[in-house]
């Protein structure tokens, strides 16, 4: 499998939703660092408070960002993903969102990421592999409000899409913002349908949106046979 | 720019209407005829959706300036008005019983079957004798004796006991008058009574009767908009919220008991340029009738709303939209536009509305709930569901709490990134929580036009049925009279009357 994250690297026209990729050549060192994470997380046990409100899934925050002017085959992985991390309850929720800038204020070329607890923002992950994501382009000024609004939504399981809600990226780019939710099932029409409408609904979105649904294989085939600086179509 | 922030504005602009014009009037005579039909008409608003449209009873008639022309005009002829009983002496029987129209019913067949309760109700702006001597000049039309309270008083009580509204709600009932006349009068007629003076010095107040042969009291509120401590809500305006249990007597059996009913009563601020203080007075009175509704909800019961009052408002703007469509974008309406009252658009530059439209202080959510009313609800439903649905105002009301402040441990240091420090009071924050949109979940008549029309029906979508109001009287009917108040009708407003149908099965 190519590498797609690397593929990204060295474009910044716009590209948007091909960061979420993992890249081979540094697989296993993420692994490694990744069990690591998992291990400590695992003994800690992310659990709602005491009197907290509990969030039907634990969900973890993760951040990218692309380092500018250093060439891509010498990052590895988890120098541009991370997670930051993990909470079970709105309240735990609230502490992280809180101690984080918000995407509109971000600069260059950052991801947030919010997916379920093991579930990696990752095409390849097995949650993944099978979906697709909702993507939406969000003029400049508009990422901050419509990513809280879109993270509210999934963390209080408005979607009503059973299990297949898997995550969620805001990613910030040079001219434009994007904002995504991903799914387990691409081909499930109704759940794609569905988590449209909520979208739609809650996002607040002009009526002339455009909200475009990718395949994980349609954007991994895609990012394999591009050249890496030529950008989205 | 809000209100609060040049008191000497305040006492110059904002007060301008409580040194010389009271509650009720205008300043010219001539103006008491357009308020009188819609402006300052008390309103009675009922629970449900409805798809009709009934028309006017008279025909549209000459207009004003026409009439003023013909002084001679004469009243339409006796086949605009029903035969005269000749065993009714009263002459408000001028005014007639319109069916709502079936047509509109057909569509929507009512689900009644056996067990169901007629009854009326009547909204009643009764003019105040405190008022009406302090702003003489504004009835200077009038003989002198159809302005005298014993007058007055004597032609209401045989209205009321004309037309036998099972519910009465009336406003401007000043305080020695009801204890002296109208109390006495209406218990011997059968009525249970709830008073309620307005705070501050002035006497009236509202008061809301029932008929104790057909409802039992289930709980009673009274509510003050007076609040010191939020400066938005200076003004002393009350109203009244009683929870009645229909019972249908069978000599001294009960036979039937129905579902709750909810009867609001209320004076809003008269104020044609304080949108936005009768904004927040309609929040609190819609909280707390949420407030009660929702405690028959979690009795597992339907509870009917009626909501009567003198709003100060004519139909189609802003203020009477939110009532009727659950719904007010307000951002930037100039406050003097609210309620409608007169044509100030000349004086739009003044005090707009923003967010918030009152402080979270005052402990009312955008959602016109009490705070912790909409705490509770969302937390009972997403204990109810058990599936950790959460929505977007609940989790926001959470942002601040005292374990979200407290940067997590494992939470990595990126700067830039990870080292903001939440901030309470930043502009995020409180009001972040307060939108450009008020809006109410209770179950009101959601389709009114612009022309306003108590004969509009409104149906319940359970439990309730608009099936009759009482016919106004065109403006040239009433010109005809010399105004109001006359030998006929003793208040500066028409009372308003409506009937209906409570399915006693949808408890």
């Amino acid at each position: 499998m190519n590498n797609k994250f690397d593929a990204l690297k060295d474009d910044d026209s716009g590209d948007h939703d091909q960061d979420q990729g993992s890249p081979k050549d540094s697989e296993k060192e993420k692994t490694e660092d990744e069990d690591k994470d998992q291990n400590s997380s695992k003994r800690k046990m992310v659990v709602p408070g005491a009197g907290e409100h509990p969030l039907q899934y634990n969900y973890t925050f993760w951040y990218s960002r692309r380092t500018p002017g250093r060439p891509a085959s010498t990052q590895s992985y988890e120098q541009n993903i991370k997670p930051i991390g993990g909470f079970a309850s709105v309240e735990q929720f609230w502490r992280f969102y809180s101690h984080m800038i918000r995407p509109g204020d971000m600069t260059g070329h950052s991801d947030f990421h919010l997916f379920k607890e093991g579930i990696k923002p990752m095409w390849e992950d097995d949650a993944n592999k099978m979906g697709g994501k909702w993507i939406i382009r969000l003029r400049k000024g508009l990422a901050s409000r419509c990513w809280e609004n879109l993270i509210l939504a999934m963390l209080g399981e408005q979607f009503m899409v059973g299990e297949e809600i898997c995550g969620a990226v805001v990613s910030v780019r040079f001219q434009e913002d994007i904002i995504s939710i991903w799914n387990k099932t691409a081909s499930d029409q109704a759940t794609t349908a569905r988590i449209r409408d909520t979208l739609r609904r809650v996002l607040n979105l002009p009526p002339n949106t455009i909200m475009e649904y990718k395949t994980h294989t349609d954007s991994i085939k895609y990012s394999m046979g591009r050249l890496p600086w030529t950008g989205e179509p | 720019m809000p209100p609060a922030e040049t008191p000497a504005e305040v006492t110059e602009c904002w007060d301008e209407y409580l040194a010389s014009v009271t509650e009720g009037g205008e300043s010219s005579s001539e103006l008491i005829f357009s308020s009188l039909l819609s402006n300052t008409q008390p309103q009675l608003i009922v629970s449900g959706q409805h798809e009709t449209q009934a028309g006017w009873h008279f025909p549209a008639g000459r207009g004003l300036a026409e009439e003023l022309q013909c002084p001679l005009w004469q009243f339409p002829t006796a086949s605009y008005y029903p035969p005269i009983d000749s065993t009714v002496g009263f002459e408000v029987t001028w005014r007639v019983w319109e069916k709502v129209d079936e047509s509109a019913t057909a569509a929507e067949p009512l689900p009644f079957t056996n067990a169901s309760m007629d009854f009326t109700v009547m909204s009643y702006n009764i003019l105040a004798d405190d008022l009406l001597q302090a702003n003489q000049e504004l009835y200077t039309h009038c003989p002198l004796e159809v302005l005298d309270w014993s007058y007055r008083c004597s032609l209401l009580l045989e209205e009321i006991q004309e037309w036998e509204p099972d519910i009465l709600c009336l406003q401007e009932v000043q305080e020695n008058h009801y204890h002296q006349q109208l109390y006495p009068a209406l218990s011997q007629m059968g009525y249970t009574c709830v008073y309620k003076r307005r705070t501050g010095t002035k006497r009236d107040g509202c008061a809301t009767c029932y008929r104790s042969s057909c409802f039992s009291e289930v709980s009673v509120a009274t509510l003050e908009f007076f609040r010191p401590e939020t400066e938005l809500l200076d003004r002393h305006n009350v109203g009244i919220i009683v929870l009645l249990r229909p019972v249908v007597m069978n000599g001294s059996v009960v036979k039937a008991k129905g579902p709750p009913l909810c009867v609001a009563n209320t004076h809003l601020l008269f104020n044609p340029r304080r949108g936005d203080v009768k904004l927040a007075q309609l929040a609190i009175m819609l909280a707390e009738i949420n407030s009660v509704i929702k405690s028959c909800n979690a009795k597992g019961e339907h509870c009917n709303l009626i909501l009567c009052g003198d709003f100060n408002s004519i139909p189609s703007m802003p203020l009477y939209q939110l009532i009727t469509t659950g719904e007010l974008y307000f951002q930037g309406l100039p406050a003097c536009m609210i309620s409608g009252q007169k044509n100030l658009s000349h004086r739009a530059y003044g005090h707009r509305l923003c967010v918030p439209l009152w402080p979270s202080s005052l402990g009312i959510t955008d959602r016109c709930q009490h705070t912790t009313a909409s705490k509770e609800e969302s937390k009972s439903e997403s204990q109810r569901s058990g599936k950790g649905q959460y929505s977007h105002d609940f989790m926001r009301q959470l942002r601040f709490c005292p374990t979200a402040c407290i940067r997590p441990l494992d939470l990595q240091l990126i700067p830039g990134v990870t080292n903001i420090t939440p901030d309470a009071s930043s502009v995020n924050q409180p009001d972040k929580s307060f939108s450009h949109t008020i809006s109410h979940q209770l179950d009101l008549d959601r389709r009114r036009t612009a022309t306003w029309d108590p004969s509009a029906g409104a149906f319940a979508i359970r439990g309730l049925k608009l099936i009759g109001s009482l016919s106004l009287l065109s403006e040239d009917v009433l010109w005809s009279m010399k105004g109001l108040p006359n030998d006929i009708f003793p208040s500066d407003h028409l009372s308003l009357l409506a009937r209906f149908q409570l399915d006693l099965n949808a408890a």
